[in-house]
Formats: C-alpha cells, sequence, structure tokens
C-alpha cells in the first residue's frame, strides 16, 4: 500500500491505517526507538506511542513521505524517554554521551528557543551537514540522530573507533563555527 | 539555546539525509574500502608501468592508457537554504483579496529541485505572522515551502489570507494557543493544555470548511469502508449516537450541538470513541473519547478544532467555551 493510501485511510478515520503503518514501517519506528533507548520493552512502548500519535495527527496532517513523520514521531518520543530514563538512571541510551559531546557545539543556556529559531537552527544542520564529507555525514547523523554507539559506528564504516571520534570531533568544531557565523548564541 | 535543542532540530533535518546514513552497513563499507583500494593499486600499478614510458623521451603513451578516478560518493541534492538563486515574487491585490506571485523566470533549476516535507509555514506567533506577511519578509525556506506547498490557483498565483482581520482562537481556561501554521488562505494554531490534551484549531475560509464538513461530517457514514450498525440516543446531551464498524474496529460517534452564549454562535460537536480493535494498537474505551472534532464559526469566520488526549469526556461547559475572536494588535 502507497503512502497516499495509508494516509487517506487516517483521513476516513479507518482503523486499518494503523495496522498498514505497522506492516509498512513498524520495523523502523522499532529500530529508531531502540537505537537510542537500548531497551526493548521501552522500544515496543515508544512503537505503540509512535502509532496513536500518528493516527491523533492526521488529520489534520497530510505526511509526505510517511516514513519521515512517523520516524520523527518516534525520535522525538524516545529522546523524552530518554531523557526521564537518565533522570531515573535508567538504561544504556547513548543519549546522555551524545548530549554531552554537543556541548562543545552549543552551550547549556536557559534561554528557550522560540521556533522560528528551531526552524532557522534546522535550516543551518542541512546546509551545514550538507557540506561535510560524505563519510563524516553519515557518520555524524548516526550519532546524533539515530543515537548509534562510537562501536557500533565503527563496525558499520569499516573503521576505527578512534577514528570516529576524530571524524565526529572535527564535525562538531565545524558545526560549533557555522552556528556562530549563523548568529546563533553558542 | 540549549543542546538538547540541536538535538531536537536534527529531528527535523532533511529525510533523505537520513535515510542516506541509515543505509551504511558494514558490508557496504568493507566493499567501499575493496573498491577504494583496488583503485589505488590500480594507480600505483599503473604509475610503475608508466614509469619506464615517461623516461623514454620519444615514445608516445600506449593507447588506453587512462588514470581511473577514485570512485566518489554521489553528493546528496543541494541544500534548502545553500546554494540556489532566490526566485523574484510579488504580493499583490486583485479585488480587495492578495496575493503572492513568483516569477517564472527568476525560478531557478536548484530551487525547483529542493526538497520540501513542510506543507506549512510555522511562525512562534501571530503578531510575527502578521508582519512577516505585511513585511513581505520571508526566508529562502518559507519561500520554498509556499512555491511548493500552497495551493495555486490556475494562473500559479497564491491567495493569501486576509491578515488584516486575523482571527485568534477562544478556548476554555486550561488551554493555550502557541504557533501559527500558514497555508495560503487557511492558517492553524497548535493546541495543549496542562492536564495532556492537545489538537489543532482551523481557520478555514468558507469553501474548505464546507469541504471538510461534508466530507469528514455529513458524508462519514456513507464511505464504502463504514458500515453503521446502529443508532442511539442520549438524553443529557439531545445526542445522536452511531454505532459502527470498519474491517479492524467496531466503534462510535456522538453527535450533537451546542450554544455558545458569548459569541451566539453555534458549535457542532463529533465525539470519536473506538470501542474495540482487532489489534492493541489504539486505546478503546466506552466513556473516554479517543478525539472530538468541533465545528463552528459563520461566514468568513469558520472554524475546526481537532482534540486528542482526553482522560475523560470533557463537559457540555467545558465544550461550549470554543469560538474565534479577531486579533488586535
Amino acid at each position: 500500500m502507497t503512502d497516499e493510501m495509508i494516509v487517506e485511510l487516517y483521513w476516513q478515520r479507518d482503523e486499518r491505517a494503523i495496522q498498514e503503518t505497522e506492516l509498512a514501517y513498524g520495523g523502523y519506528i522499532r529500530y529508531v526507538a531502540y537505537a537510542i533507548l537500548r531497551d526493548e520493552s521501552d522500544a515496543d512502548e515508544i512503537t505503540n506511542d509512535t502509532y496513536l500519535k500518528a493516527w491523533n495527527s492526521i488529520p489534520p496532517q497530510r505526511p509526505q513521505p510517511l516514513k519521515a513523520f512517523l520516524g520523527r514521531i518516534a525520535r522525538q518520543l524516545s529522546l523524552n524517554r530518554a531523557e526521564y530514563n537518565t533522570a531515573e538512571k535508567r538504561g544504556g541510551s547513548q543519549y546522555p554521551l551524545a548530549l554531552d559531546e554537543l556541548l562543545e557545539c552549543i552551550a547549556d543556556k536557559d534561554a528557550a528557543p522560540d521556533a522560528a529559531e528551531l526552524i532557522a537552527l534546522r535550516d543551518a544542520l542541512n546546509a551545514f551537514l550538507r557540506t561535510l564529507p560524505s563519510d563524516a555525514r553519515r557518520m555524524f547523523i548516526r550519532r546524533y540522530w539515530y543515537m548509534d554507539s562510537i562501536a557500533d559506528i565503527a563496525w558499520d564504516f569499516a573503521a576505527s573507533e578512534s577514528r570516529v571520534k576524530s571524524t565526529l570531533a572535527r564535525a562538531r568544531a565545524k558545526l560549533r563555527k557555522t552556528l556562530e557565523k549563523e548568529g546563533f548564541d553558542v | 539555546m540549549k543542546n538538547r535543542d540541536v538535538i531536537d532540530a536534527l529531528s527535523n533535518i532533511d529525510f533523505d539525509l537520513i535515510e542516506d546514513a541509515g543505509r551504511v552497513t558494514r558490508k557496504m563499507s568493507m566493499r567501499r574500502k575493496v573498491a577504494r583500494w583496488s583503485s589505488l593499486a590500480a594507480c600505483v600499478c599503473l604509475v610503475l608501468a608508466l614509469i619506464p614510458v615517461l623516461f623514454k623521451p620519444s615514445s608516445p603513451p600506449t593507447p588506453g592508457d587512462t588514470e581511473t578516478p577514485p570512485t566518489q560518493d554521489t553528493p546528496p541534492s543541494p541544500s534548502s537554504n545553500g546554494n540556489h538563486t532566490l526566485p523574484r515574487y510579488e504580493i499583490f491585490e486583485k479585488n480587495g483579496e492578495f496575493y503572492v506571485a513568483f516569477d517564472q523566470a527568476t525560478l531557478s533549476e536548484s530551487f525547483i529541485s529542493q526538497n520540501c516535507e513542510l506543507g506549512s509555514v510555522t511562525f512562534s506567533s501571530v503578531e510575527e505572522f502578521k508582519k512577516t506577511v505585511e513585511e513581505k519578509a520571508f526566508s529562502n525556506s518559507q519561500l520554498l515551502i509556499m512555491y511548493k506547498a500552497f495551493p495555486k490557483n490556475s494562473d500559479g498565483t497564491i491567495k493569501i489570507c486576509d491578515v488584516n482581520n486575523l482571527r485568534v482562537p477562544q478556548l476554555p481556561e486550561d488551554l493555550e494557543y502557541g504557533g501559527v501554521s500558514w497555508i495560503g488562505e487557511n492558517y492553524s494554531y497548535h493546541l495543549q493544555s496542562s492536564g495532556g490534551i492537545h489538537g489543532s484549531f482551523h481557520c478555514y475560509t468558507d469553501d474548505v470548511y464546507k469541504r471538510n464538513y461534508i466530507e469528514e461530517y455529513e458524508e462519514f457514514f456513507s464511505r464504502d469502508t463504514i458500515r453503521l450498525k446502529g443508532r442511539d440516543w442520549e438524553e443529557e446531551r439531545n445526542a445522536d449516537i452511531y454505532y459502527y464498524s470498519t474491517s479492524t474496529a467496531s466503534s462510535k460517534r456522538i453527535r450533537y450541538t451546542l450554544h455558545n452564549e458569548a459569541n451566539n454562535e453555534t458549535l457542532i460537536i463529533d465525539e470519536q470513541y473506538v470501542l474495540s480493535l482487532n489489534h492493541n494498537l489504539l486505546p478503546t474505551s466506552d466513556t473516554v473519547p479517543l478525539s472530538i472534532h468541533i465545528y463552528g464559526g459563520r461566514s468568513g469566520s469558520h472554524f475546526v478544532i481537532y482534540l486528542t488526549d482526553f482522560t475523560e469526556r470533557p463537559s457540555v461547559e467545558w465544550l461550549a467555551q470554543f469560538g474565534t475572536e479577531l486579533y488586535n494588535d
């Protein structure tokens, strides 16, 4: 079933939308959740929460592609859970480590950004990522979007862990310079 | 700004970047490494083979001797904020209505080919929305969304809403509205409450409201996928209850009207309950609605509200507070 057909089921409030979503993207959603949380039952819960959030968001949204929409929901829910788990000192997520690494790029200041600043940050990140060499870009996204461990990234890229660490460190330094140049308060 | 904001903003980067990174596996990486080393070894052998030739002044190079360039990864498509040329655009008035038109002659291929996954332009407040439209101070990414996602007339122009008569939600005390999402003639607000209720408030033109109302409300039970199984009546709210099923669920809808005393307007309420499912991916309840849709307003100020995440059925007093009013800056 195509994305358009699945989205149409949501708009028709036909509960088959959830089943079709699970068939098409259940594996991907669970992969995103588990990569961040590293816990089977947390990942299962987030997967179900993602379906519910999708059901409650469509309508009025008409996401395209649906996979991107679901991946973002799953990621955001997983990050919220990872934050909670970290506070409760639970779980083996890479989230707190990744968060600490990004302190090099942006200071932990209290002022919350508004929607316009977040959009500007997203645009800056898109532009920055496309300036990176392909492996550096992929490693960066694997570390800070998928929350993969350094060891897993090294394995998939057939590289040493020290090469992955140094690639990420250089990327973070470049990101900091980019954000400073774009006028963000780093 | 916090480091967590970078993590959050990464959630919304272009999806092709996410997919590209996610596809990398050890097997692929090893194959690329072997290919790279093979190319390098081939180059070294070639150079070694050419040394005698290079130091032999009168010998011409052997035909077919060309250096094989190393394998390159295909670079991803241009960014939404990088190398493209901004198109020229104009906001003009025609018969009292405002339109935006892109100069087709200045639309660059790189601008047209960019990815755009968002269907609306978001502002953090009504003030910012109004100011941006009035000052025509759009960013690159906003223009891209307008070009790619906003509904267009047959002549390619985009009708924009009447920013001098913007409407804002009237809500129960425990709900508040945040950012504004804009798509041409229509715009919407995100709703949330401290009690966990979420939703969206859509200010529609008469045409869009009518289409929405007919498709989602009036003709809902005419759909091929819906089997109406029975009807009942709830005295307390003078409501019609519809029991229906789809191939995966048994559900009910409770429909009634309320009167907003403050605005002297009628609200049409549509409560949706999922009673049972052949999977466990949605919560089921006979007493707590999964979602509530509200249709209201009058000509020039119609709205549709979608509400979810209830922990109990809201009272009629709570629901009757929804409406709109003019924004005063």
